[in-house]
């Protein structure tokens, strides 16, 4: 026990000297913050909207003005944060969730089982980029937990391809075989031995993945195919805004760097867990 | 090596039939009767049954895909709703725009991405090093509308250098190809680094120091030389992703390119564009996956010896 303290209190050494990810980390928990404590940070309610300060410059009674309803941007960033982390999450989340148990699955197995699921997810990867949340998004329809869903199932092919390749390279170990040799089940060897051998990489391309998974469904929200108007979400929030870019730049300019930050923390945070769990992955 | 090459070839053709199933699919896959989604709301019962004799919704879905493809082959991929014109039509008027758009956006991203990664490997830790790898970092990070927006705040708006709108000139393209290319360029100035400091620490870069060659000769006709191969496919394959990212990138600017055409179409409701267009884009990118596959194995001598 003892020396496990040791080894985190190092990790934790190692995390703190590295200026970027302190920044990284900082950055993450500010926004953390901000969506937990947005009923305390403002009293302005993100939808109401005040017709008599229309794209309002930041000062006065709105400490980051208004947009061209009159809503609060200070509150709707605040309640913002709050779908941005949600969205990056859960959807990460079911990407995780999905994709881990079945590339463990297809690297444990082998054989056809591995050739069907990785022809599958060739199909998903063979539509570039954000082509592949639009399509889902299309069939499913526009809103918050259809965004969540569709760009869950676009990060899940890496999780799936990750777990797949560590899973290979532990199936003949020799506690895999053990295991298999005192009669225990496949799905039994597959959670209790493969899953926290491959918990690490997860952890890192799972940091990096909320930062695109956010990314990603701002862009949805920036097409108009993201969470209905009432929702505070920062994509739309900027499409919304540059209509009035230049009467009122604000209105555009806070909400994407908001996002800017927010993915930036995580990509910081992500690059600095990777140099400490996983020195291998840096390239 | 042929046989290898015919393998990797071959194995595009389930990825391409699937990926058209899924396509086609698409409007079948909404929940609700597909010839009332794209009737729209207000259509009548006449027009919606109109539209499912017209386009063949009435027959069996696997008869729907066999004429769906057979038509596809013969070039032609349907009517669009909203102008009546075939979709053929449409996209070979934006296809080229997207292509020039990417293209200009690749080079840019190779030239600068590859000098950036370059200047940062040959001299690691230093301060252009980190400014180099953090600004690389911030270009993963930034949403493409937002650097969008912001270069023609300041460079449209602001200074006056370039038009705000797209009018098909080099000038005008120039905002909406730096803003398509600056992820790629971040992440092959990150990948450029990695691999040349990868190849700098082998041995025979050691020997070619010992033998008192000049940093200026090892760093270009070693090191950049021996990570080209991994730069360049890197590079084939953000091409397609070039292409996809074209969807958000030309509705900031307004560029008439096959990506706005996918939103425009969705919000039209013309499912047999945004078909056409997604079909398109995908079946490209997975050719261009195996073009750049090909390259790396006839170029890789590591490969083609194998």
């Amino acid at each position: 026990m003892r020396s496990r303290d040791t080894e985190f209190q190092k990790n934790l050494k190692r995390f703190a000297r590295r200026r970027v990810v302190v920044v990284g980390t900082a950055l993450v928990l500010l926004f953390i913050i901000a969506a937990l404590a947005a009923p305390i940070l403002t009293k302005a309610d993100p939808n109401v909207q005040d017709l008599s300060e229309l794209l309002h410059p930041p000062g006065g009674g709105h400490l980051l003005g208004t947009d061209e309803l009159g809503r609060d941007i200070w509150s709707r960033i605040l309640y913002g944060a709050r779908v941005s982390l949600l969205v990056g999450l859960s959807s990460v989340g079911i990407a995780i969730a999905v994709g881990v148990p079945l590339g463990a699955m297809a690297g444990f197995y082998g054989g056809w089982i591995d050739e069907v699921m990785m022809r599958a997810l060739d199909v998903m990867l063979a539509f570039p980029g954000v082509l592949l949340t639009i399509v889902l998004v299309v069939i499913l329809g526009p809103s918050l937990r259809n965004v969540i869903i569709s760009v869950g199932v676009y990060a899940m092919p890496n999780f799936a391809r990750l777990a797949r390749g560590e899973a290979l390279s532990i199936r003949s170990n020799e506690y895999i075989e053990a295991a298999q040799a005192v009669g225990a089940p496949n799905w039994w060897i597959i959670w209790d031995h493969m899953l926290p051998n491959i918990i690490s990489p997860i952890i890192i391309m799972g940091t990096l993945s909320v930062g695109n998974a956010i990314l990603t469904a701002a862009s949805m929200g920036f097409l108009g195919m993201g969470a209905p108007p009432t929702i505070p979400e920062w994509g739309a929030m900027l499409s919304n805004g540059r209509k009035y870019l230049l009467v009122a730049p604000h209105a555009a300019t806070i909400p994407g760097l908001a996002i800017l930050l927010l993915v930036l923390g995580l990509n910081l945070l992500g690059d600095g867990l990777r140099d400490i769990l996983d020195p291998k992955m840096k390239n | 090596m042929s046989k290898m090459l015919l393998r990797r070839a071959a194995m595009s053709i389930p990825i391409l039939l699937a990926v058209s199933v899924l396509v086609f699919m698409m409007i079948h896959l909404m929940p609700g009767d597909p010839a009332r989604i794209i009737a729209g709301d207000s259509a009548t019962e006449e027009d919606i049954a109109m539209v499912r004799t017209t386009l063949g919704l009435d027959k069996p879905v696997v008869t729907q895909y066999a004429v769906y493809m057979a038509n596809v082959f013969k070039g032609d991929l349907g009517t669009s709703l909203r102008t009546h014109r075939p979709v053929v039509d449409e996209i070979k008027v934006r296809l080229p725009n997207t292509i020039r758009l990417a293209a200009v956006a690749m080079v840019l991203s190779v030239v600068f991405g590859v000098a950036i990664g370059v200047i940062s490997a040959s001299r690691p830790y230093s301060w252009a090093d980190s400014a180099s790898m953090v600004g690389a970092l911030v270009g993963v990070s930034m949403p493409t509308f937002y650097l969008g927006l912001m270069l023609m705040l300041l460079f449209s708006v602001k200074l006056g250098w370039v038009p705000l709108l797209a009018d098909n000139s080099l000038k005008s393209m120039i905002l909406p190809a730096v803003t398509l290319g600056a992820r790629s360029l971040a992440l092959l100035a990150r990948m450029t680094r990695s691999s040349m400091l990868e190849v700098l620490n082998q041995d025979y870069i050691l020997a070619s120091r010992a033998q008192g060659l000049p940093g200026n000769v090892i760093l270009y006709s070693r090191a950049l030389k021996n990570s080209m191969t991994t730069i360049l496919t890197v590079a084939g394959l953000e091409f397609g992703h070039l292409m996809a990212g074209a969807v958000v990138t030309e509705q900031v600017f307004a560029w008439p390119g096959i990506g706005r055409l996918i939103v425009e179409s969705i919000w039209a409701r013309d499912f047999p564009v945004v078909q056409a267009s997604v079909l398109i884009i995908a079946v490209a990118f997975v050719l261009i996956n195996l073009l750049t596959d090909i390259l790396y194995t006839v170029v890789n001598p590591r490969v083609r010896f194998r």
